[in-house]
């Protein structure tokens, strides 16, 4: 609320004051009352971010609460990528086709969509927002200019092309998870990265209702190309300033979607009416054990192997995350993709053995000392700093958990907590030893092991131990030079050999993606029985759940 | 003269150490603004994002630290903050304006409220040294001030918001309905209630225990002894001899905790989820928000050092001894 409303409204309260007598003001009160119930008669509510007062900012290219609700509420994408089952949903654009040497895609756009202020959708749209990420790329934040595409031309009204430098077979799922927004305004927006969309226009289900600082909504946008699917009316979005507030609204029955991290759930959350409350905690991102490969104690594969038989994931699992955190098998391959795994190899996946662990080092030639820890043939113990961020208590439990397990197999590990800028700043200068750390899955297996093992990601992105292989490389670059299921297939069996035999590092569990949800206003949510999509709020998962809620009567 | 000329250059001297401090201190922390954003979002975003808003924010060129510091001081002084990183792309002079107002009420009427409160309370409690009245007023100010705030933000949060259900557990009015008119206000004082009380609690016990003190040693002055000996009325003799005088010391206080509302109450802010400006530098300072950041501070800076030139000038009248 700015001051310019805070003006407003005060003038409003001073004439209200004047002319009201008091009959009529107790009407009015009685009218507005009434009203209030009915217009939020098919509401739904839902917890967007816990960060603060809202600020009007629905620009779909950044991150923050009124940008996710811009994301697949208002503005949407040519496809929707299904990052539970992988399958590529078809949404402002029909069908997509390779060309026979791979480096252009033709896709057809869905006819009769309307931008929400009446102008009609249509590939010029597309190419305009293509040419503009590529002339801002603080826009490209899937980085689709970078990783090769050339250019983007309107065949006709309905049909794009994109033409790429360079075979990519995967970069289709960038280019379609890419927010399409109306030339007609965007155009005349000079920067476009500084543009704050304050009364956004898109193709999406919804429109921007009211806005104030503590709360907005969205209303149904009453000319949605699939209008048919959308049977929540409004969503309500409150702002938080933290978990236990908002927490306290999930409990007081105010909110009907929730993404909350939410410790001890079944107790506090699920127990006063398990009839009616749910949550689902599906995989998120894995959570791994990190070795700096650039220090000469790591290089060998031997005495990773022998760490890793230390540690005992379950009991990880269930002290460190409280028993909310899926188990990772060791070649990090999620239940909606099990066809990837190769079964021969099943007999490499290995278990805690400390019997095994400990002849492993005595054969390395450590020797255990009379405190139980090994030590080297100068003398020096096995001893390591295991770096977490700072106030992440669940993973600083995790971390504490590792330190005892690894304590049993003769290897001391001392927890140290970092502010979290230092922390990253550490594992990019490769100033660590050991770190608990994550890896961005992505939309399947393929980009998770391209993020987690690719030597042009190491220390600075998501390959934190600094994995540099060339063998693995150029495995790893099949799945973009191949568009054979087959293929893929052959190249991600060989990478879970390395995985295995080589332990690049530790594969712990999946962190869960928080989602809480009541059925007092709404039924049909995702879950463990019926899983078809991820219910985060970030991208354009929740536009496709939304459509499968029905009111309650 | 002298006495103002030095009170105006110590202003101006200690602004720009302000602000260069307030320029340096954020920078000292490790890390790179953009990838705060993983933080934030707790690892959900991707890599390439991350590039993106280096290149957003203007990370991904180098330019020389002090060019840096000249165009700060040139964009403070006038009032040019920015655009924030943290809620990129709104400018922070709009961040600011949204949530300054609900501080200012919130703490300005609640320091009010617990100043005039407590040093009355204290007031009496002097007067009637070793009363029955004054053993309870300077015990209770005694707990009152041994608890940590936002424990009792927390204790009140719960039992009469949660248990009780009378009061809202969060926001600064309903987000349940757009209200207008007089429901909103009513809506903005029955939200503001159990923020407004922690605050008036938390302060109320210092009030107390200064004012009474303060009344104590002023009544064992001479010239108490020579008012009651004129026969004056005890109540005259209770505010306009010994009150007046003790009052002093409260007021320079009061002064200086008018130049700290404007830094808000953060934990007040976040147990109740209230908009304000400490919250707001909450995230500025998490998310390594370095426009938001400096502006905070600068307006906090301002502010104190501006309620201590009022107060300096102030005392030029009421204390004929430094006008020199």
């Amino acid at each position: 609320m700015g001051i310019k409303q805070v003006l407003e409204f005060l003038k409003t309260v001073q004439k209200n004051f004047k002319e009201g007598t008091k009959m009529k003001k107790i009407l009015l009160f009685v009218v507005i009352s009434v009203f209030s119930v009915f217009s939020f008669a098919s509401t739904l509510s839902m917890i967007m971010d816990v960060t603060g007062p809202f600020s009007r900012n629905f620009n779909p290219y950044f991150s923050g609460g009124t940008n996710y609700s811009a994301r697949g509420f208002i503005y949407e994408t040519l496809f929707y990528i299904n990052g539970y089952t992988g399958e590529v949903v078809p949404w402002l654009a029909t069908d997509y086709e390779w060309s026979d040497d791979y480096l252009e895609l033709e896709v057809t756009l869905r006819e009769n969509v309307k931008w929400s202020d009446g102008e009609n959708f249509n590939a010029d749209d597309v190419v305009f927002t293509f040419d503009m990420i590529k002339t801002y790329p603080a826009l490209d934040t899937g980085g689709v200019w970078k990783k090769g595409l050339k250019e983007v031309t309107k065949v006709d009204n309905q049909h794009v092309k994109f033409v790429l430098s360079q075979v990519d077979t995967l970069i289709y799922t960038d280019i379609f998870s890419v927010y399409i927004v109306p030339e007609h305004i965007w155009v005349n927006l000079g920067d476009p990265a500084t543009y704050t969309a304050e009364n956004p226009i898109g193709t999406g289900a919804y429109l921007l209702g009211q806005f104030t600082s503590q709360v907005y909504t969205l209303e149904k946008n009453p000319n949605y190309w699939q209008k048919e699917k959308v049977k929540v009316s409004t969503i309500r979005i409150p702002a938080f300033t933290g978990n236990d507030a908002a927490q306290l609204a999930l409990m007081n029955k105010e909110i009907d979607w929730g993404t909350l991290f939410f410790p001890n759930i079944e107790n506090i959350f699920i127990k006063a009416d398990p009839e009616n409350r749910g949550y689902w905690l599906p995989e998120g991102n894995p959570v791994l054990l990190f070795f700096n490969l650039d220090d000469e104690r790591f290089k060998d594969e031997n005495f990773r192997k022998a760490i890793a038989l230390g540690i005992d994931n379950e009991q990880v699992v269930q002290i460190g995350m409280s028993n909310l955190a899926s188990i990772s098998n060791p070649v990090l391959i999620k239940g909606g993709f099990s066809e990837l795994i190769n079964g021969n190899l099943k007999h490499m996946w290995y278990d805690k053995d400390v019997e095994q662990a400990k002849e492993m080092l005595n054969d390395l030639g450590y020797s255990i000392g009379k405190d139980g820890i090994f030590t080297d043939g100068k003398g020096n113990k096995l001893s390591f700093e295991l770096i977490v961020p700072a106030g992440w208590t669940d993973w600083i439990a995790v971390s504490q958990v590792l330190s005892s397990q690894l304590k049993q197999i003769g290897i001391d590990v001392v927890v140290s907590q970092v502010d979290f800028g230092l922390y990253l700043e550490r594992i990019r200068n490769k100033d660590f030893e050991l770190a608990l750390s994550w890896v961005n899955y992505g939309v399947n297996p393929y980009f998770f092991y391209e993020r987690w093992l690719h030597s042009r990601n190491a220390y600075s992105g998501d390959n934190r131990g600094g994995w540099i292989s060339l063998t693995t490389d150029s495995l790893l670059e099949v799945f973009r030079k191949t568009s054979d299921e087959k293929e893929r297939q052959l190249a991600i069996s060989s990478l879970q050999l390395i995985v295995l035999q080589e332990i690049p590092s530790i594969p712990l569990f999946y962190n869960p993606t928080w989602f809480e949800y009541t059925t007092y206003n709404f039924v049909g949510w995702p879950n463990e029985e019926n899983p078809y999509a991820l219910p985060t709020i970030t991208g354009m998962d929740k536009a496709y759940i939304i459509m499968n809620l029905e009111p309650v009567e | 003269m002298k006495y103002l000329r030095e009170k105006i250059f110590f202003f101006i001297i200690a602004l720009i150490a302000a602000l260069t401090i307030n320029f340096i201190l954020p920078r000292l922390m490790p890390g790179d603004p953009a990838e705060r954003i993983l933080l934030r979002m707790g690892g959900e975003v991707q890599p390439e994002a991350v590039e993106a808003m280096r290149i957003a924010l203007g990370l991904d060129k180098e330019t020389p630290i002090l060019k840096q510091y000249f165009t700060y001081l040139k964009n403070t002084l006038t009032f040019n903050f920015g655009i924030s990183y943290s809620y990129y792309p709104v400018e922070v002079k709009d961040l600011i304006f949204s949530s300054l107002p609900w501080t200012i009420g919130l703490v300005g009427i609640s320091t009010v409220i617990s100043f005039i409160l407590g040093t009355s309370l204290g007031m009496r409690a002097g007067w009637r040294r070793n009363t029955p009245f004054d053993s309870f007023v300077t015990t209770a100010g005694l707990i009152i001030r041994g608890f940590p705030y936002f424990w009792l933000a927390l204790i009140l949060l719960y039992v009469f918001g949660f248990l009780l259900g009378a009061f809202p557990l969060s926001n600064a009015y309903s987000t349940q309905e757009f209200l207008s008119g007089w429901r909103f206000v009513g809506s903005v004082v029955y939200h503001g209630f159990l923020p407004a009380l922690t605050l008036v609690l938390a302060s109320l016990g210092t009030w107390i225990l200064t004012m009474r003190n303060n009344m104590v040693s002023t009544l064992s002055e001479d010239f108490i002894v020579v008012a009651e000996a004129k026969g004056l009325k005890d109540k005259d003799i209770m505010k306009r001899y010994a009150a007046r005088n003790a009052l002093l010391p409260s007021v320079t206080s009061f002064g200086l905790s008018l130049g700290y509302i404007v830094g808000g109450a953060l934990l007040t802010e976040i147990v109740f989820s209230y908009p304000g400006i400490g919250y707001l530098m909450y995230k500025g300072v998490t998310s390594q928000d370095y426009p938001l950041m400096q502006a905070i501070f600068f307006i906090i800076s301002l502010s104190v050092l501006l309620a201590n030139f009022l107060l300096d000038f102030i005392y030029m009248f009421l204390d004929p001894r430094t006008r020199g």
